[in-house]
């Protein structure tokens, strides 16, 4: 009797346990994220998920509004600077909202600012950022509650570089502790920030949980609370959100069938936003000397010809279920100098792309399907990551579409960390990069300026370099300098720009009014509304 | 200290020295860069690029590195990931309770029924039961664990929704009773454990039952029957005899349960050792791969030592083999 019993005890007992976890209440949003999120600091910051959970725990003076237009003193959301105003072209002032408060209960002060100012400009401790802020001249205290950041020049972006670069951090907590430590301190265990989630607790592997801050002085938050679940494996964090254990999960596609699965569940829809990704072959411009032109993607006609035998819009269709456009230029979908219904310079042209390649000199003289050129085949070397679904889809399909017009794709699918490598020592010929913009258009220098920092195919042209430079320090918000820069580039080629996709993200049908912020996707969340937990 | 057990040991620690010292020349001669990640995902400057690389000892030649690294390892220091800029002795730390939890579970299922399959396939030599029993172990051993994981999520975490489909625990029951969390950590456990426990217990049964078809047509187990004892302690007899080869067994697969588990861990997001091992390895994270590394080691040794010892206790004979 008990032998037969004992399953049936069993299933009861699961069973009662699944009740149990279900009438939960108050459940807080759960994410999933591929990554763990293991340094939430500002100027710490490495991984898109250590900014993803840092951007709920501290708040910016000021944050760029959803269409995160970067030029001129409006379009910005208060955070903790209640107001600003320009005292002159040089210099903007601001004042903290007098309610802000950290977690630990001491007010936020003009300190705070002024402490991670000098953190994030000392370019031992922080290049990058150093080098953003390069433009700042100065940032000083005139009160307790009152800000005033003074520039070097004028120009039309000071106040995205006053606000968007750094986040407040708590001097009070912070000052003694030597800045090469803090990556290991205290505070890097346990942030205590002054946003509307507070931190509770992280587990090694598993989660990051933070609990909403009851009197924060923004407005009420929403969720009690918000936990970033970690899980390395794509299909893991799709059944999650299936399974409806999870509430949002981000960048659902690719593969676009998945698309499809989530509207399927009846558990989670999906919700198309935009974002500020690009994805484009990369072609070398350098020989292996890194000095010389390189012998075949050094001429332009070759590269205007590799552009003009793809068929771009194919790959938003295959590979973002359609959420996606073919840019003009490095043009993410949020970069708001793009022009929505431009045309790209090199549509697909399989007739003029064979015509340019005969023009430098490749023809099919021996027959066999490849062009050459003094006997030698037109053969390219494409590297791609192996962990991106994406982007060995996109070398698969170029190879494909090259084939037409007798270019030889040699595909070498290398672990991230090769990648990387290969890259740098700019060992390849062709690499599929996807690359996550600034909202700024002049983070445009760092990949597409003869000296820019990112600048790992040698692309180099003086004309777009002026153009740049010109567009950064106009008079004004128009976009239009910057539109030529992205047609200029677009002209010459330096890569096939396939596709500005969108990020379709995965939402539990229990979050109603989802706000969705493309620089930064789930720092709305506190402000998001669900429908009681059954 | 018997002296066979004193040259195992000896055996053992030499082993190790030697795969320590070969993991950490291959893994920095093999193609990759530590610090590839980190400017993939923000832009870093050649500056930034030098001083992390002076700051992990990348920028040292290899037998400095090396020398580095056994100085530490006599400290207790495995050095800081550079992947998630902590030790790596809290990370292995963190990741070892989960590991241990999914891994030990998975051998007592082996051992259990894994074993108790084999003998009664043996005693049921050629009949029905023995076919049955003999398909189903080998389609175990052929069906991959990822396959195996992602059918089990399908039929109980999604098409019949009974079960978690990831992770180690419910993060909402933390202050829930003590049972509660419990009966929580056994149903995540469930289907990983099936998962890996229907991928390896074909392999236990075969070889059970090989080793007990030996064991039945030894004279000793002639003599007993002959003796007249029952079938049952007959049974026993043969079954101790054909423990030998199945100790052994156990020793190998304990640092796989412990190690070998990556795509289980992967796709039921189980925040285990393997996940972490080859997360450093595609990263080239010398320091963490090296921790890793250390325990795999250190487990395959141990587990190999222990198997000696066990079937020595098993087979006096064996001891002074």
């Amino acid at each position: 009797m008990i032998r037969r019993s004992a399953p049936l005890a069993v299933v009861l007992i699961l069973a009662a346990c699944t009740a149990a976890s279900a009438q939960t209440a108050e459940r807080p949003v759960m994410i999933v994220v591929g990554q763990e999120p293991t340094l939430p600091i500002p100027t710490l910051i490495s991984a898109t998920v250590n900014q993803d959970v840092a951007d709920q725990l501290f708040l910016r003076l000021a944050a760029p509004g959803i269409t995160i237009s970067t030029a001129g003193d409006g379009g910005f959301q208060p955070q903790l600077a209640e107001t600003w105003r320009r005292r002159d072209s040089l210099t903007l002032v601001f004042d903290l909202h007098p309610k802000a408060r950290w977690h630990d209960g001491r007010p936020v002060t003009a300190q705070d600012v002024l402490f991670a100012f000098g953190r994030a400009r000392d370019p031992k401790l922080a290049p990058q950022l150093a080098t953003l802020l390069s433009t700042v001249a100065d940032v000083s205290a005139e009160s307790e509650r009152r800000v005033v950041i003074r520039f070097r020049t004028a120009y039309p972006e000071q106040m995205y570089d006053a606000v968007f670069h750094v986040a407040p951090l708590p001097a009070h907590l912070l000052q003694d502790v030597p800045p090469d430590q803090l990556a290991q301190s205290a505070f890097a265990q346990k942030p205590v920030g002054n946003g509307p989630f507070r931190f509770v607790r992280r587990v090694a592997g598993e989660f990051t949980e933070l609990a909403a801050v009851p009197d924060f002085f923004l407005g009420k938050v929403g969720p009690s609370g918000v936990i970033f679940r970690v899980s390395t494996d794509p299909e893991a964090r799709l059944n999650l959100v299936l399974s409806g254990e999870a509430d949002g999960y981000e960048a659902t596609v690719p593969p676009s069938a998945n698309r499809a699965r989530v509207e399927a569940s009846g558990k989670a829809r999906t919700v198309p936003t935009p974002t500020l990704t690009v994805v484009y072959l990369n072609f070398n411009q350098r020989a292996a000397d890194k000095r010389t032109p390189h012998p075949i993607l050094g001429d332009v006609r070759v590269r205007q010809a590799l552009v003009h035998a793809l068929d771009r819009p194919v790959y938003a269709k295959a590979l973002y279920a359609g959420y996606a456009d073919v840019p003009v230029g490095p043009a993410s979908q949020m970069l708001w100098v793009r022009e929505p219904r431009a045309v790209p310079s090199a549509p697909f042209d399989t007739t003029k792309a064979r015509l340019l390649l005969a023009a430098a000199g490749w023809r099919d003289s021996d027959g066999d399907g490849i062009v050459d050129r003094n006997g030698e085949p037109l053969a390219l070397r494409v590297i791609a990551p192996s962990s991106s679904y994406a982007r060995r889809q996109i070398v698969q399909i170029a190879e494909q579409q090259w084939k037409a017009i007798g270019v030889q794709a040699r595909i070498e699918l290398v672990e991230p960390s090769v990648f990387g490598q290969r890259r740098r020592e700019g060992a390849f010929d062709v690499t599929a990069d996807a690359a996550t913009q600034d909202p700024s258009p002049s983070g445009l220098t760092q990949t597409w300026s003869c000296n820019g920092g990112s600048n790992i195919t040698g692309f180099c042209n003086r004309q777009v370099d002026s153009l740049m430079q010109v567009a950064r320090f106009a008079k004004g918000t128009s976009p239009a300098r910057w539109r030529q820069v992205l047609r200029r580039i677009d002209d010459d080629a330096p890569a096939a720009f396939l596709a500005a996709p969108s990020n379709v993200v995965a939402l539990s049908n229990r979050v109603r009014q989802p706000v969705l912020v493309p620089w930064s996707l789930w720092s709305s969340v506190w402000r998001w509304g669900l429908a009681p937990t059954r | 200290m018997p002296r066979w057990l004193f040259g195992r040991l000896l055996q053992a620690v030499l082993t190790l020295l030697v795969v320590f010292a070969t993991v950490f020349v291959l893994m920095r001669l093999a193609p990759g860069d530590p610090l590839a990640r980190l400017s993939d995902d923000t832009p870093v400057s050649a500056a930034e690029t030098a001083a992390l690389r002076a700051r992990y000892g990348l920028d040292q030649p290899l037998p400095t590195q090396l020398a580095a690294f056994a100085t530490g390892v006599l400290h207790g220091d495995l050095g800081v990931s550079i992947q998630f800029g902590r030790p790596v002795v809290s990370l292995v730390r963190e990741r070892l309770g989960a590991t241990l939890l999914l891994g030990l579970t998975v051998l007592v299922v082996n051992f259990t029924l894994g074993l108790w399959l084999g003998v009664r396939q043996a005693l049921a030599r050629g009949r029905p039961v023995d076919r049955v029993l003999g398909a189903a172990g080998a389609v175990s051993v052929a069906l991959p664990s990822f396959w195996v994981g992602l059918a089990l999520v399908w039929g109980f975490g999604l098409h019949a929704p009974f079960l978690p489909v990831a992770g180690l625990r419910d993060p909402m029951l933390d202050t829930a009773s003590r049972a509660v969390q419990w009966v929580d950590l056994l149903r995540h456990l469930v289907l990983p454990a099936l998962t890996l426990s229907l991928v390896t217990i074909g392999a236990t049964m075969r070889y059970q039952r090989a080793a007990m078809l030996d064991a039945l047509v030894q004279p000793f187990v002639r003599t007993a029957s002959a003796r007249g004892l029952t079938p049952g302690a007959v049974t026993h007899h043969a079954w101790r005899a054909a423990l030998v080869p199945v100790l052994t067994l156990l020793g190998l697969w304990l640092p796989l349960l412990v190690t070998g588990s990556v795509f289980v861990e992967a796709v039921f997001a189980w925040p285990g050792l393997g996940g972490l091992a080859a997360q450093a390895a595609a990263l080239r994270d010398y320091p963490l791969m090296m921790g890793c590394t250390m325990l795999a080691g250190t487990i395959v040794v141990l587990g190999s030592l222990a198997a000696d010892i066990a079937c020595a206790i098993a087979d006096p004979r064996l001891r002074t083999a």
